[in-house]
């Protein structure tokens, strides 16, 4: 198991099973990420994690030709993005390889090979996980 | 955002900085951290012939100095300090230590203040540092791809490119211009020159990063010495004084992509507490952990208007002997990045030009230098920036 936060741990747990849920502020309504303790707005400690709407848009994305880790590095290059999720919070996503810059994007949790949960975006037409073969990969291992 | 200081900063008159010195880079090590700060220490009480029992005021940086800190340092070198401060910022650090050091001196907390940063790099140190660097870098970033702060560049320099314009070329001309500075400066690791094309058909590392948009990590050390100006006059050290300074954190937190930092919140400040104009500045040391970081800093420090350092890059040579000099020993991008040392080396090389000691190329007749300093991608962002005004040897005004 790699080394998370409790937060991230709790986060890895929902994101195992396919739900897409961030933490969110009992008193401001905010919605948190990365995963913590304390609400960033109002300094609360009652983040309930709640299920968000699935979507966000791709403010920009990369290819990785180079990493640290052997997944990875067999794996190049790799795409990774931007998002500014509906919800709010900014976070990394996986892409699958058809996004561009700009698109709306659906958003899919999972727990990768290692156990931490991520977040992946998907084009907003229903296709799934499944259908990107560097996806399955990363969500679907054992 | 922040609220304005309702009243006017304290000067830092009568405060100086002397002694810089670089402890020469190596790309890997064997050594610890402790080895590599202790050896600067050393070149500060032989460059400024105080003996260790003297310096009563010390501050480090270090990446790699767990499961030690700056205390268990002082039983490690026998220093006895009444003043310790251990700042953990990365890129920001020199900048920060610096206006720490000098408010203690100034107060009389301290008299005589050894500022060092050094870390390790032995096989693998690198990698293992990514993985723990931060908790929500290790939450939210690592596991995206593993690259590192690579990763967070690339999208950062993607979204740069695209709203302002700036191109591969102009990031090449920046980095070109630091390895003809690093030519001359006898501790760069980098000592074959790079071209244009070099750098344009250079490997890709992350989209659009490539080889030459990234520092080398490496082992190595920095260190200056805080003491009152009457204490450098006396003991005949050649010094820089200080007219302004600023530090800022997590500013801009809203913003999508960082486009911008903390300069931009404070920039007014540290020109008017200096008394200078950008017209006025010799030279600039930006932090250049990737080229558009020294263009963000050249346009959020008011040398050109935001979005316009492409335009300020074409129109200026930078070398030292250009009509702007930029990162005169190289900068990490062609010196190496030795870790927290990084965040020292354009402060360190700034006291050198302003105290007649420069080992490489001379910006000649340098009078007014400009500091600032970038550090630690927490998640998808750098959130500290620092700035410094400094003046050669009390003489400007």
């Amino acid at each position: 198991m790699a080394e998370m936060s409790a937060a991230a741990s709790a986060f890895a747990e929902r994101a195992k099973e396919g739900r897409v849920e961030l933490q969110r502020c009992d008193e401001c309504g905010a919605f948190a990420w990365p995963p913590r303790d304390i609400c960033a707005r109002c300094w609360s400690d009652q983040l309930t994690w709640t299920p968000i709407a699935p979507r966000g848009v791709l403010l920009a994305a990369t290819a990785l030709h180079v990493a640290h880790d052997e997944f990875f590095k067999s794996r190049m290059p790799w795409r990774i993005g931007t998002i500014r999720l509906e919800s709010g919070p900014i976070a990394y996503a996986h892409l699958s390889d058809n996004l561009s810059e700009g698109d709306a994007v659906r958003i899919a949790a999972c727990a990768d090979w290692k156990g931490r949960g991520v977040l992946v975006a998907l084009a907003a037409a229903a296709v799934a996980v499944e259908d990107d073969p560097k996806l399955r990969e990363l969500c679907l291992h054992e | 955002m922040a609220r304005r200081p309702t009243t006017s900063r304290m000067s830092y008159d009568g405060v100086v900085a002397v002694a810089p010195v670089t402890i020469p880079y190596e790309r890997f090590s064997t050594k610890a951290a402790h080895w590599w700060i202790g050896k600067a220490l050393k070149a500060l009480s032989l460059r400024t012939g105080f003996e260790p029992a003297e310096f009563d005021g010390f501050c480090v940086s270090s990446f790699s100095l767990l499961p030690d800190t700056a205390v268990g340092l002082t039983q490690h070198f026998g220093l006895s300090p009444r003043w310790l401060d251990h700042i953990p910022m990365g890129g920001a650090s020199g900048v920060v230590a610096l206006r720490r050091a000098a408010r203690a001196v100034q107060a009389g907390d301290a008299e005589v203040v050894a500022c060092v940063a050094g870390d390790a790099n032995h096989v693998d140190l690198f990698r293992t540092m990514l993985a723990s660097f931060s908790r929500f870098s290790q939450d939210a970033a690592y596991p995206y791809g593993s690259g590192g702060p690579n990763g967070s560049f690339a999208l950062m320099t993607r979204a740069y490119m695209k709203k302002y314009g700036a191109t591969r070329e102009d990031f090449g001309k920046i980095c070109v211009a630091q390895r003809d500075n690093a030519l001359q400066f006898p501790h760069a690791l980098m000592k074959t020159p790079l071209t244009l094309n070099d750098y344009l058909s250079a490997r890709v590392v992350a989209e659009p990063i490539h080889l030459f948009d990234c520092v080398m990590p490496c082992a190595g050390a920095e260190g200056f010495v805080v003491m009152r100006e009457e204490t450098a006059r006396a003991m005949n050290l050649p010094y820089a004084s200080i007219l302004s300074t600023i530090e800022r954190h997590n500013a801009f937190k809203d913003d999508d992509i960082q486009l911008r930092g903390g300069w931009a919140v404070d920039k007014d400040e540290l020109w008017s507490m200096a008394g200078v104009a950008p017209g006025d500045v010799d030279f600039l040391e930006t932090y250049d952990d990737y080229p558009v970081i020294s263009m963000m800093q050249i346009e959020d420090l008011g040398f050109c208007r935001k979005g316009e350092a492409k335009d300020f890059v074409r129109s200026h040579t930078l070398a030292v002997a250009g009509s702007f000099p930029h990162n005169t020993s190289g900068g990490q991008l062609s010196v190496g990045q030795a870790g927290a040392a990084g965040g020292y080396l354009g402060l360190v090389e700034a006291l050198r030009q302003l105290t007649g000691e420069a080992l490489g190329a001379r910006v000649v007749n340098a009078k007014v230098g400009v500091v600032s300093g970038f550090g630690m991608i927490n998640f998808d962002r750098g959130l500290c920036s620092a700035a410094t005004i400094l003046a050669a040897g009390g003489s400007y005004g």
